[in-house]
């Protein structure tokens, strides 16, 4: 016997005792004989206060008898509940057949390895691509010590093309080293359950080698894609350009475009004039002369924006015509400083 | 004879099973498996690719596994995470 069957054999031998131990522990629950040793002791003492006629001993431990025999029925009717749960397998595994799974399992795969300390059994699938989309090799990793618990082995990409949006995504259906079986649980949960190595292995790689657009961590088409920053949408490279100030990527629908030059930029590096409300770059923004307020170029007349110069033109009038001003006052009337009161008469200046 | 039944589409069912001599493997794949295609199964007798027209032999053991199997993105409900640090 080669070192490579002895190690096959041990560790059928190993996981046989494993699963035997496992489902001594979830088909053969504990017997209340406690609890049915306690009725037998108060049904002694029960028949002996009757035959004494202590009738309030009688009455007290009838009592304490009927509590016990419901409790004793109650634990009765759980094991039974238990036992209906988990019903014996007609098809579980033996050594030898474990054995024999081991065997094929390395025609199956080019790369299987048992390794004994760590209780583990590894195989490597082929190159897995997806629609065109390059996955590369996983190892698909058995830990026995916990046979048939749900999250018993992790499947590791061993070249990872993870997508670009999730460095933990390694396949479709695989995030943080864990697949997600969907149509495939009940059927790798029994091929654990039961020992069938062989089909526990081929399942989780059918699983591998099947993409399921409708419930995937990330899209194949969104695989080689980045985030955008803006909006958190995957993006392409032709769906993506650069802001012109920061030098951020952003997908085309956030990029707004700057009425001026026509640069375009990031929601974080956009802005808008004051006045028109339009959107334009920074540099594209000039400061009014008088109230430093920033304005786009065609809000900006003589270097003012339109309310310093509505005031400026206001003031310059006032400047050259000042009679004007002084005579409108002379000539305005006296009820417009003092206005005519109830029970007042406008009297002429 | 008898011989081991796993059919791994859908619950992944393995049981002994009672079929006339000289069955076939297409035959016993239509009997288990109704109305699919053969060529969407992965079919294994005693664990190694068998022909369609092979008879089954007292005592092999016979399984038929989806060749596609839909994956999903949540994980199942309980799924406690892993507990040991595979080193490689």
């Amino acid at each position: 016997m080669n070192s490579t069957s002895c190690r096959f054999t041990r560790a059928a031998v190993a996981i046989f005792g494993q699963l035997q131990l496992r489902s001594r522990e979830t088909t053969t629950p504990l017997l209340p004989t406690d609890l049915w040793t306690e009725c037998e002791r108060l049904h002694r003492l029960l028949s002996k206060a009757q035959q004494q006629r202590l009738r309030l001993a009688e009455q007290r431990l009838r009592v304490h008898l009927c509590k016990s025999m419901a409790r004793l029925n109650e634990q009765l009717a759980t094991s039974r509940r238990t036992m209906d749960r988990h019903p014996p397998s007609q098809a579980v595994s033996t050594a030898h057949d474990m054995l024999a799974d081991l065997r094929s399992l390395q025609g199956e795969f080019d790369d299987l390895s048992v390794d004994m300390k760590h209780r583990t059994i590894t195989v490597r699938t082929d190159t897995i691509e997806l629609e065109g989309v390059v996955l590369g090799q996983f190892d698909i990793v058995l830990d026995w010590r916990y046979l048939g618990e749900s999250g018993t082995y992790d499947v590791i990409a061993v070249d990872g093309n993870p997508a670009a949006t999730s460095e933990d995504t390694t396949h479709p259906h695989v995030q943080s080293n864990s697949l997600c079986e969907g149509d495939g649980k009940a059927a790798i949960r029994n091929s654990l359950s039961e020992g069938r190595l062989f089909d526990f292995f081929v399942l989780v790689r059918q699983i591998l080698e099947t993409y399921n657009s409708a419930s995937a961590y990330v899209n194949l088409e969104d695989w080689h894609g980045t985030e955008c920053p803006d909006c958190g949408r995957t993006m392409h490279d032709d769906d993506s350009s650069l802001c012109a100030v920061c030098s951020t990527t952003t997908c085309y629908e956030c990029m707004t475009g700057c009425g001026s030059c026509e640069d375009r930029l990031c929601s974080d590096c956009i802005r808008s004039c004051p006045d028109c409300d339009n959107s334009t770059c920074s540099s594209c923004l000039t400061k009014c002369a008088d109230c430093d307020d920033e304005f786009c170029k065609g809000c900006l007349d003589d270097q003012l924006c339109s309310d310093c110069l509505a005031r400026k033109k206001e003031e310059d009038d006032s400047e050259r015509n000042p009679e004007t001003t002084t005579n409108e006052a002379a000539t305005a009337p006296v009820h417009s400083l003092q206005p005519v009161r109830m029970g007042e008469a406008a009297v002429p200046a | 004879m008898v011989i081991l039944v796993i059919n791994n589409d859908g619950g992944g069912f393995a049981d002994y099973v009672e079929v006339a001599d000289g069955t076939t493997v297409d035959q016993l794949f239509a009997k288990h498996c109704q109305s699919s295609n053969p060529s969407n199964y992965l079919i294994r007798v005693n664990r190694q690719p068998c022909a369609r027209d092979q008879q089954l032999q007292e005592g092999d053991r016979i399984s038929f596994t989806p060749t596609k199997i839909e994956g999903a993105a949540t994980p199942a409900q309980g799924t406690p995470p892993r507990r040991t640090e595979v080193t490689r």
